[in-house]
């Protein structure tokens, strides 16, 4: 006696093929999007310029004027504090920034320049 | 089966049915590094029986019926995930088997998917959305319980039939 | 209904499917984008900048209701701002006992309690010697040796006296006077850490200058990480990673702030029984402690204790720290998940 509904169908493959394809996009979302990083450079907490990193070609210099004064530079990947009229010059020791989640701050300008995107170094924050 | 009398008592049946395999399933220990709520989805074999067999009246009462049982025994947030996904899981299965005449496999394995996708909305609803995570890991896990249940069913439903046939 | 799949075309089933799976995975992406990237918030306020990063609902409102929490906590903890609880304390000395707000009380108790164990390493009545010394401006200035000796007598953490049941307080002598620079980064990241708590976010951290505070869980429920910087800035990741699932870091480094003055190099953290910048062979002292206030309040102490004698005082206050010396050698004293990258330092363990 057969039952009136077959165990298979060919049609069935369907069911199974949507749901590889739902496994494997929920497992791609597992893996930390690596993303564009951008830098944004921020002076007296208002953003000055926004930039993704890899869309630079030519190295730039940016000079904020005030007070005191702080020179950023824009590479092609890279972007870092190169002067500043600070005492401390903590800002320009801190070096360059290739990843998210980097920042370099000059306190006495109140300017800062860190690069945002999808944090894949692994660290969420930094002392000292 | 022509007495309505009948079909209700046969429905009540399948429900009492449903609800008992569910409070078996409890009673298993928990899968070790499984995701809260991976299940067999042994009572989902009495849902599609239903839902082939019987009608979508009965099977929904059947998804009802486990929903209800849940809410009473394990909490409202149990109770309101058993039923979203006891219902869409019927819904899908109904309509893959009755209406668009998938093969036992697909339908049960489409019908597990279901279930686990309502439950997970329910859940991201209630409590936060980081239970997502799991989807792929339930994605996974329901197509093969699914699949599971369709073959069970491949081997019970001839001499089923063959007994609501009488 | 008769609608069987003859009279429907497969293509019609392959298109409906395929539709499905796309708004599907369309729904799951908008979900996951949310959950994984977490809202950053940036500020100033505590004479630094301000870090956020939260995840989870409300996280965007949390993070304002903090940072203006942060800067309440400024404006009555800064002695620079004018009718701060601090500048009146201070303007009062020597006269009466004057009723503040419980959080700068909180916070005055905190700086004794630190400043009681460590006899004074750190001590909150610095104002004195470091108005003199004015690492804080934009000109900081080596003071005249005489000068540091006629005020160095007004330094002494016996001189205040807190109520703590009447929300009261008092500078004993006219000419003291509190400077909370060395607490209040740790005492804002207690704020926000209280904050996030009451909000219902599922995690959040904050960084205010070197002071590290982690509240929750991330979305992957992995613990903080939080990198070590190397005081050269040699290495971009920092010296190496320390692991947090909660509480607080803070660290105090020579580094920070300084300034050269015919070939010598002066550094912020000032020794209170010498008036000048401390000397005990360490570059930088890093302490992890529940409380973000006694965290940076003891990194400060330890700075000025050495090594030797901030054992007992980290094994009192349950802390753990890491100090990081000139010869290039980190010292790690008590429990403490340390993952070290940069390869210019050794490293050792030390019981508490």
């Amino acid at each position: 006696m057969k039952s009136q509904f077959p165990l298979f169908r060919k049609r069935d493959i369907l069911v199974f093929l949507v749901a590889a394809v739902l496994a494997i996009a929920g497992f791609l979302q597992w893996i930390p999007k690596s993303g564009t990083p951008v830098a944004v450079i921020e002076q007296n907490g208002k953003e000055i310029r926004r930039v993704e990193l890899s869309s630079i070609t030519q190295p730039e210099t940016i000079v904020l004027e005030g007070e005191i004064s702080v020179t950023v530079l824009l590479e092609p990947g890279q972007v870092s504090i190169v002067h500043s009229d600070c005492p401390d010059q903590i800002c320009v020791n801190t070096g360059a920034l290739t990843r998210p989640g980097q920042s370099a701050v000059c306190l006495p300008a109140r300017v800062s320049v860190r690069i945002v995107g999808e944090n894949n170094s692994g660290i969420d924050g930094m002392t000292g | 089966m022509k007495s309505s009398a009948k079909f209700v008592a046969f429905t009540g049946i399948l429900a009492a049915l449903a609800v008992v395999l569910s409070l078996l399933e409890n009673l298993l220990p928990p899968i070790p590094g499984m995701p809260p709520g991976a299940k067999l989805g042994l009572s989902n074999i009495v849902s599609m029986y239903a839902a082939g067999c019987v009608g979508f009246f009965p099977a929904m009462t059947v998804a009802l019926a486990k929903g209800l049982f849940a809410f009473l025994t394990r909490g409202v947030t149990a109770g309101l995930m058993s039923t979203a996904g006891g219902l869409f899981s019927t819904l899908i299965v109904w309509l893959l088997l009755k209406k668009l005449r998938f093969g036992l496999l697909g339908a049960s394995a489409a019908g597990a998917l279901a279930h686990n996708a309502a439950q997970l909305m329910i859940a991201c609803l209630l409590t936060s959305s980081a239970v997502l995570y799991y989807a792929p890991i339930l994605v996974l896990l329901g197509t093969a319980s699914g699949t599971l249940t369709g073959l069970v069913l491949g081997v019970l439903l001839p001499p089923l039939e063959k007994l609501q046939r009488r | 209904m008769k609608l069987s799949l003859s009279s429907v075309k497969k293509w019609t089933v392959v298109a409906a499917a395929l539709t499905v799976l796309l708004a599907a995975i369309l729904v799951s992406q908008l979900f996951f984008s949310k959950t994984s990237a977490g809202y950053e918030a940036t500020a100033w306020a505590m004479g630094s900048y301000v870090q956020q990063t939260l995840y989870g609902d409300g996280a965007e409102d949390t993070a304002t209701d903090v940072s203006s929490a942060i800067t309440e906590l400024e404006n009555l903890i800064s002695w620079r701002v004018a009718d701060s609880d601090i500048e009146k304390l201070n303007s009062a000395a020597g006269t009466e006992w004057l009723e503040l707000d419980e959080r700068t009380i909180d916070v005055l108790e905190e700086a004794l309690s630190v400043a009681e164990a460590t006899d004074g390493a750190y001590d909150p009545t610095i104002l004195p010697i470091s108005a003199l010394w004015n690492f804080d401006s934009d000109e900081p200035t080596l003071p005249e040796k005489e000068k540091i000796t006629s005020l160095l007598p007004y330094v002494g953490y016996e001189f205040l006296r807190i109520n703590t049941e009447e929300n009261t307080a008092s500078l004993r002598n006219h000419g003291n006077g509190v400077d909370l620079g060395g607490i209040g980064k740790g005492a804002a990241c207690d704020t926000a850490l209280e904050i996030y708590q009451e909000s219902g976010i599922d995690g959040g951290i904050i960084a205010v200058g070197g002071s590290v505070g982690v509240y929750g869980s991330k979305p992957d429920g992995s613990a903080w990480r939080i990198s070590v910087r190397d005081p050269e800035g040699k290495a971009e990741d920092g010296l190496g990673v320390l692991s947090l699932k909660e509480g607080c870091v803070s660290t105090s480094g020579s580094y920070e702030k300084t300034f050269t003055e015919d070939g010598v190099t002066y550094h912020h953290l000032l020794d209170a029984k010498t008036g000048y910048p401390a000397e005990s062979g360490l570059v930088s002292v890093t302490v992890v402690h529940e409380s973000g206030a006694i965290s940076d309040a003891l990194a400060t102490a330890c700075f000025v204790l050495g090594i030797e004698d901030s054992l007992p005082v980290l094994k009192e206050f349950g802390a753990s720290a890491l100090f990081i010396d000139e010869e290039h050698h980190i010292t790690i004293a008590g429990e403490m998940e340390f993952e070290q990258i940069s390869t210019d330092y050794t490293v050792s363990r030390q019981t508490l």
